[in-house]
């Protein structure tokens, strides 16, 4: 009974988290078909948001609840990330999966170095570049020779601003010495505690259910009500699903199809963030942290089929199981009968091995069902 | 699951952190369960958090927390170069140790460009520690203290063992028969790694 029990749980905590990562993704891979490589550094900088919250709330009132602050804060801050990175790079890029592959993936690679070398310095000087070199481009779209001049410009001002940037940080850097060129976070991971009543769990026989791991799948079912409530429920869910199905007919009917694209980008960078701070109480947060659930959440959203939220859902609780059962080698006792077959399933029963199980799997299914689990029917499919 | 036992933990990396939160949300505390961990210093506790460590054990050379003048100098040094909320921790002070042994081989060879009279000079040399006295031995193995320590509220170690004196290095464990007759001697390139004694 414990044994059920035991799987039953570990399967559905595995995942619970796949698809809360995957959540995201769903909707802007899944729904706007966008490739969007930077979403497990939009989970690392919700990690990060957290450690942040939980470091700001540290001696105050609010220390045991910072974990609903965090998810909060989470939300904006990659909601607007990723309303940022859709607005600079990808609006450019729709219908060009392989530049978007390319692009979202080059600012995954800028998000991971700036947590690493993040300090008061180093925004001074960004914020300085940005600065000067917005404002003499602003300066010099008045004159009415700009298109000419304009890469002129953009080859003069670049380094010019840069320089004056460097010069400023570096001097800013031998005045205050260690207090501006201190990194905020460093390369060493750093650390998130949950709150006191997450740790421990809830002891059932000898076993007990972590209360980090409910969190997270309570977390992940209030995030796919949510979710399904925005979408089917507000004005602007009938929009984001108008504009999936039909793009140039929504135009046609007035639908503002770029601020939808901008909403349902945000919307699913948010939920990566939410899922940041649920990785943020099971693993490390580092620069690292996204890069280790990309693959699986890309994994999820293909196995359930592209376009469908219900296909994430399952596909996520049925990766979870499949990798739990064969990692805790829970077919091992019921193949006793034979021990070529047991010790086969000995092999795979760790972490790292069951998921190369679940990868072959997985590529096996994808021959029979290279739609996923549900594909999308009819003439939407090419829209 | 065995009732109590010690956990040895040969983990390396990130891997760490998801494992003692995990620990603790099994509720396999260090009070039944103590975990031995073998890269678990001051900086790692810091990535961890102390909340997760308390009450686990390390074995090391060096601490932060080793009383010797050495060990408060070079604590006090770097903390003034890299900030008050930075911790050292072993893998530095080896680091630290190396370049200083380096420098007396160097002195005592009169030369830093011919590499054989440098690793020649470089046997014997011994230098004081923030750990205590270590010795470069012949197989270019060094001598260094031995400590085990355990996590406390704030982050750091409590000593709990100390070998007072440098141990003699001796590369591979002799109790195990899959390295039992092996030895390593960096000095003759031939034998570096692995080479039977025997």
């Amino acid at each position: 009974m414990t044994q059920i029990l035991e799987s039953l749980f570990g399967g559905l905590s595995i995942g619970s988290v796949l698809l809360l990562a995957a959540l995201g993704l769903a909707i802007v891979f899944g729904l706007m078909g966008v490739i969007n490589m930077a979403h497990g550094e939009f989970m690392m900088v919700g990690a990060y948001t957290t450690f942040v919250v939980q470091n700001a709330l540290k001696k105050t009132a609010l220390s045991e609840i910072y974990i609903f602050i965090a998810l909060i804060a989470a939300f904006i801050v990659t909601a607007l990330l990723g309303m940022l990175l859709e607005r600079g790079v990808v609006r450019y890029l729709y219908g060009r999966p392989l530049e978007t592959l390319l692009a979202t993936w080059g600012v995954s690679l800028i998000l991971q170095q700036f947590v690493r070398s993040v300090s008061w310095q180093f925004i001074a000087g960004l914020a300085i570049v940005c600065l000067l070199f917005l404002g003499a481009l602003k300066i010099l779209s008045r004159r009415p020779d700009f298109e000419r001049i304009r890469g002129w410009a953009i080859a003069i001002m670049l380094p010019l601003s840069a320089a004056i940037a460097l010069v400023i940080s570096s001097i800013l850097g031998q005045t205050f010495k260690l207090a501006v060129t201190k990194p905020w976070f460093g390369t060493q991971g750093v650390d998130v505690t949950a709150p006191k009543w997450l740790r421990g769990g809830l002891p059932i026989g000898t076993y007990q259910l972590p209360y980090t791991r409910l969190f997270i799948i309570v977390l992940t079912i209030a995030c796919v009500v949510g979710v399904y409530w925005f979408l089917n429920k507000t004005a602007w869910g009938l929009r984001i699903r108008a504009v999936t199905q039909n793009r140039n007919m929504s135009a046609c009917l007035g639908i503002p199809t770029k601020t939808v694209d901008a909403v349902t980008f945000a919307i699913g960078s948010g939920l990566a963030g939410v899922a940041g701070v649920a990785v943020s109480l099971l693993g490390s947060v580092s620069s690292n942290t996204g890069q280790s659930y990309i693959v699986d959440t890309f994994m999820v959203v293909v196995v359930g089929g592209v376009g469908k939220l219900i296909g994430s859902i399952v596909a996520a609780g049925a990766i979870g199981t499949v990798s739990y059962v064969i990692g805790s080698n829970a077919v091992g006792p019921l193949v006793g009968f034979s021990s070529t077959l047991k010790s086969f399933f000995e092999f795979f029963a760790t972490a790292s091995m069951a998921k190369v199980m679940v990868f072959a799997m997985i590529v096996v299914f994808l021959q029979f069902r290279p739609a996923g689990l549900f594909p999308q029917k009819g003439r939407t499919v090419d829209a | 699951m065995p009732n109590g036992g010690v956990i040895y933990n040969s983990l390396n990396g990130a891997g760490n952190v998801a494992f003692f939160k995990q620990l603790q949300g099994a509720g396999l505390g260090p009070d039944k369960y103590p975990s031995m961990s073998v890269s678990i210093a001051e900086e790692e506790v810091k990535a961890i958090g102390a909340e997760y460590l308390k009450g686990h054990y390390a074995a090391w050379n060096y601490f932060q927390t080793v009383d010797t003048p050495e060990s408060k100098k070079f604590v006090e040094a770097f903390k003034k170069k890299y900030g008050d909320d930075r911790v050292v921790n072993d893998p530095m002070e080896a680091a630290y140790i190396m370049v200083y042994l380096w420098k007396q081989a160097v002195e005592k060879a009169g030369t830093a460009d011919d590499l054989e009279k440098v690793r020649t000079a470089a046997i014997g040399q011994t230098f004081a520690a923030p750990e205590g006295q270590v010795t470069l031995e012949a197989n270019h193995h060094l001598s260094k203290v031995v400590r085990i320590g355990q996590v406390r509220d704030d982050g750091l170690f409590e000593i709990v063992y100390d070998s007072k004196t440098a141990v003699k290095p001796i590369p591979w464990n002799q109790f195990v028969a899959d390295t039992k007759g092996y030895a390593c001697d960096w000095s003759d390139p031939a034998k570096g790694g692995k080479y039977k004694t025997t």
